[in-house]
């Protein structure tokens, strides 16, 4: 083999070799802060718990209808499995994003309109309004909190009753 | 004189209270926060079938250094202990501890221990009181081989 054909595989597999590194990375490194929530809610429709949580810090907070999950743990033992539910049988439809905040501490402000079916037929037909802050850590961003909250009454959880 | 002495009291009081909280916050079980109400909406049918277990003991490592199994018992509402092998082919991704986050896949299991696969890397790390959850993500996925 003479050497320019040498050369030309060698920066073949080069590039193959970056690609496939770049591919592996990209599954850890978010690095806008909407791509955080778009990557959570992927993982979430691909019922993907792992990858799921690969986007929230370890500090995370949720405020949900009123209520609390006050630990990343609590999120991902009670709740995540519910979002994950959800996500199979709705579809999440972007509405509208703001993006602010500045340095390491982000905020991503989203609707979505929600659509799809309940076990008893009612069809899920809603507006989710969705608080997240981000933050970077290293070079990726990672959830701290999310707040989510619909028009819709009748999709809230009922409340404990006042002591 | 009387005013050191109270603020004293005072300042030993907020440090056992501080203390105390730190502590109770540690031994907190996943569910019971402080009495707050847990979020959550609509319940669905479930997308996948689930077990959450506490790991009860880690298993030995093996020549190479390597762990490949935990001691379990089931954990949350409506858990049981599983059947010999039902949990052969699930996916166990670690909800609390070291591991938080990280994805493994189960080769056998008995009703309070679980096995992974060889080519998963070591459970090194693994605490008593970690959590995790399995999940059957696609029967026709599981090889029945595994």
């Amino acid at each position: 083999m003479c050497h320019g054909a040498w050369v030309k595989r060698a920066h073949a597999l080069l590039a193959a070799a970056s690609l496939a590194l770049a591919g592996a990375a990209g599954a850890q490194t978010v690095k806008l802060p909407a791509d955080a929530v778009d990557g959570f809610h992927a993982a979430l429709k691909r019922k993907d718990t792992g990858g799921a949580l690969s986007y929230l810090d370890r500090s995370l907070v949720v405020f949900e209808f009123g209520v609390t999950d006050p630990t990343v743990e609590a999120y991902a033992l009670s709740h995540l499995p519910g979002d994950i539910d959800m996500a199979a049988v709705s579809d999440w439809t972007l509405q509208a994003r703001r993006v602010g905040g500045s340095g390491n501490e982000r905020w991503v402000l989203s609707t979505y309109h929600v659509t799809g079916k309940l076990p008893d037929g009612k069809p899920i037909d809603q507006v989710m309004q969705e608080t997240a802050i981000v933050r970077r850590a290293g070079d990726s961003f990672r959830i701290v909190h999310f707040h989510w909250s619909s028009d819709k009454a009748w999709a809230q959880p009922p409340r404990a009753a006042a002591p | 004189m009387l005013l050191t002495t109270w603020v004293l009291a005072g300042a030993r009081a907020s440090l056992l209270a501080a203390v105390l909280l730190t502590t109770l916050h540690a031994a907190a079980e996943p569910m019971r926060f402080d009495g707050m109400q847990v979020a959550g909406h609509d319940a669905v049918d479930p997308a996948v079938r689930r077990f959450t277990a506490k790991v009860t003991r880690v298993g030995q490592a093996g020549k190479a250094g390597r762990i490949s199994t935990l001691r379990f018992e089931p954990i949350g509402p409506g858990m049981v202990a599983p059947k010999r092998n039902e949990m052969r082919g699930w996916r166990l991704t670690f909800i609390r501890g070291k591991m938080f986050g990280r994805t493994l896949w189960l080769k056998s299991n008995t009703p309070d221990e679980l096995t992974v696969r060889s080519t998963d890397p070591s459970m090194e790390g693994v605490a008593e009181g970690d959590i995790v959850v399995i999940e059957l993500i696609d029967p026709k996925l599981v090889d029945a081989n595994a």
